[in-house]
């Protein structure tokens, strides 16, 4: 079970140079193996992350965005490695992520929870707020202006102010999407974003991220058990199983590929779920 | 299972007592501009009339809402800590003397009083620091004990330094006087002054940028890494912020009662505030003003207990968690989203609404 060669199995391995690149990473936890030389590019455009549950999907993302930092291997963000970094200024180099199950500020409007993606767009400081400057002041108006926009793509531009743990999970899993995207990331990382979405949000969700990525060169990562989704979406499809890449490439060759097809239904008769 | 912190995703917010509920301005969005100018309006008269206390209080009327607003901005300071940043620090009475101490003693060597209150802001707000380094690492029980444990150690501190203390007997403030306005007037003015200032800019940073960041802090912990936000280095400007604000406090304090003793600091005062961030709503904006003046009334009928003073305001501090987990200020906001307001508002809201767009 040698890891594919991955950059000839990608159909459009020309459409640039990848934008984030997963290169020989082992992650172990107390001797428990996770990753195991995971080497995986991700170019500009959708690529898909599968594989069974415990695959160590989430632990990739983990890793690409400094939560984790792997035993052995390198993450090269637009060539320059970024292992050792913390989250935080992995995030500010232009890395979004969101949460398999959401993380808002319960009380606080859609707006305002989108609104605390933009970090990195303030041109003010903190004192420029405190004093009510009006550098401060523009900021926050322009900032707000593309949350709430962001909140239209995908559909939610009606109630803006509404308290974000009064919406529906669903919703509540979109806001996190747009909260990521106001960062205006280069390389934004989904972990399933579509479960727990009815067909409307999961609709509303993929013609949001497609328009988003329309007039961009970003690249998105998107972890999801929806395969359906991952055929619309994705050009690109990789499969994890026990912490090994063991295919990727074009999702209607992948999806086919007999180990894939015994490794997805193996593991879930063995889970149980 | 995987991600960092999961374990606390998984617990429902309203279970948590430090539960920020009482965010009223975020959530009615569409209206916001306008129900920030009515607020301010308010604010404004609210102001207009304070200022007119000294004029048609007695003395002690006007002693015991001078007390309300001193201990109103030392809670504004702790509240940002406790609710905002979701940290139980407790050095935060320790802090409180490091200001109506420093402000007196920095007076004793020729310091002009209004130039002792940023001294001593910038002296425990570097202070609240170096206890935040440890700190901010920790949470829950072990974050409240170590700050409790630094916070004593501080009051201990200022009862061992007798030369400039005065040990446990006490120090003789030197009051400050605006000139041409009596001694007790005058000092209700500067606090009601600071107490404006120290108002309107941090509920300006909270409401703002600030604020929302140190609620992502707050609420997905090590999680906000992905917003591009050190949890870390908010949780410390928190203290640091909490620790100016908390010795702005102690400088009035001291004005107030014209002696300071260091038994004056500790749980008979640290309890009390605890009381005034919960009661009041913590992470609230005027919760602390709520808070200190339900807490100024509980001391004046807790005063002839003695000892037992710390175990009724525990008391009185577990019921309010457990009845009112948003504080006092969560009444006003139950208050505004009940139906019979919502009817009420609901003609405005609509051209509010196309105001703001405009
Ligand atoms: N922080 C951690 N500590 C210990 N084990 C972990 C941690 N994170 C993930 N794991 C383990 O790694 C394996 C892969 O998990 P994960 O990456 O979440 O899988 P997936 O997202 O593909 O379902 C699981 O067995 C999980 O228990
Ligand atoms: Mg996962």
């Amino acid at each position: 079970m040698t890891p594919m060669d991955t950059s000839t199995a990608t159909p459009d391995s020309a459409a640039g140079h990848p934008v984030v690149e997963l290169d020989g990473i082992r992650m172990s936890f107390g001797g428990n193996v996770v990753l195991d030389d995971v080497t995986l590019p991700v170019r500009p455009g959708f690529t898909g992350l599968i594989g069974p549950n415990g695959a160590g999907k989430t632990t990739c993302l983990n890793v690409i965005s400094g939560y984790l930092r792997p035993d052995q291997g390198d993450v090269r963000l637009g060539g320059r490695s970024v292992v050792g970094g913390s989250a935080h200024q992995i995030a500010r180099l232009g890395v979004s992520r969101t949460f398999q199950t959401p993380r808002l500020i319960p009380h606080l409007s859609a707006t305002e929870n989108v609104l605390t993606g933009a970090g990195r767009h303030y041109r003010g400081g903190h004192l420029s707020e405190l004093f009510g400057l009006p550098a401060a002041r523009r900021d926050e108006r322009r900032l707000r202006g593309q949350a709430r926009d962001l909140l239209e793509t995908f559909g939610l531009g009606e109630h803006p102010g509404r308290a974000a743990s009064r919406f529906p999970i669903g919703s509540q899993k979109i806001i996190e999407v747009a909260r990521a995207l106001l960062n205006e990331p280069r390389l934004l990382l989904l972990d399933e974003p579509a479960a727990g979405l009815g067909a409307e949000d999961v609709d509303r969700l993929v013609t949001g991220l497609t328009d988003w990525a329309a007039d961009r060169d970003a690249a998105v990562l998107i972890i999801e058990h929806d395969l359906e989704l991952i055929t619309r979406l994705c050009p690109a499809v990789a499969v994890l199983h026990f912490g090994r890449i063991i295919q990727s490439g074009a999702p209607a060759d992948v999806l086919r590929d007999p180990v894939v097809v015994e490794a997805y239904l193996g593991a879930d008769f063995a889970a149980g779920d | 299972m995987s991600e960092p912190g999961r374990a606390t995703a998984t617990t429902t917010h309203t279970e948590d007592p430090t539960m920020v509920t009482a965010g009223a301005e975020a959530v009615t969005e569409p209206s916001a501009h306008a129900v920030g100018r009515t607020k301010g309006l308010v604010a404004v008269v609210a102001l207009l009339l304070l200022f007119a206390a000294p004029f048609v209080l007695n003395s002690y009327l006007l002693f015991v809402l001078n007390l309300t607003l001193v201990y109103a901005v030392a809670t504004l300071g702790f509240n940002l800590l406790v609710g905002w940043s979701g940290q139980i620090g407790l050095a935060h009475a320790a802090l409180f003397a490091i200001g109506a101490y420093g402000s007196a003693i920095a007076m004793e060597q020729g310091v002009p009083f209004l130039v002792t209150i940023p001294l001593v802001g910038l002296a425990a707000g570097g202070l609240a620091v170096l206890i935040g380094f440890p700190a901010i690492r920790l949470t829950g029980f072990f974050l409240a004990i170590a700050t409790l444990a630094l916070g004593m150690a501080i009051v201990e501190l200022l009862k061992g330094a007798r030369a400039v203390t005065g040990g446990g007997g006490g120090l003789n403030v030197e009051v400050f006087t605006l000139p041409g306005i009596n001694g007790s007037a005058s000092t209700y003015f500067v606090t009601l002054a600071v107490a404006a200032v120290a108002f309107f800019l941090v509920r300006r940073s909270l409401i703002g940028r600030f604020g929302r960041t140190l609620q992502a802090v707050r609420h997905l912990g090590q999680l906000s890494g992905s917003l591009g936000v050190s949890a870390l280095r908010y949780r410390l400007i928190a203290f640091g912020l909490s620790g100016f604000i908390a010795a702005v406090a102690g400088s009035l304090y001291g004005q107030l009662q014209t002696f300071v003793f260091p038994a004056m600091f500790e749980m008979n005062l640290l309890v009390p505030m605890l009381v005034m961030v919960f009661v009041g709503g913590a992470g609230s904006h005027w919760g602390p003003l709520i808070g200190a003046a339900f807490a100024v009334v509980l001391i004046e009928l807790f005063q002839d207990l003695g000892d037992l003073q710390a175990i009724a305001y525990g008391v009185v501090l577990m019921v309010a968690i457990a009845v009112l987990p948003g504080g006092l200020v969560s009444l006003f906001a139950t208050f505004r989203d009940s139906r019979l307001v919502g009817r009420l508002l609901a003609r405005r809201t609509a051209s509010e609404r196309s105001e703001v767009r405009a």
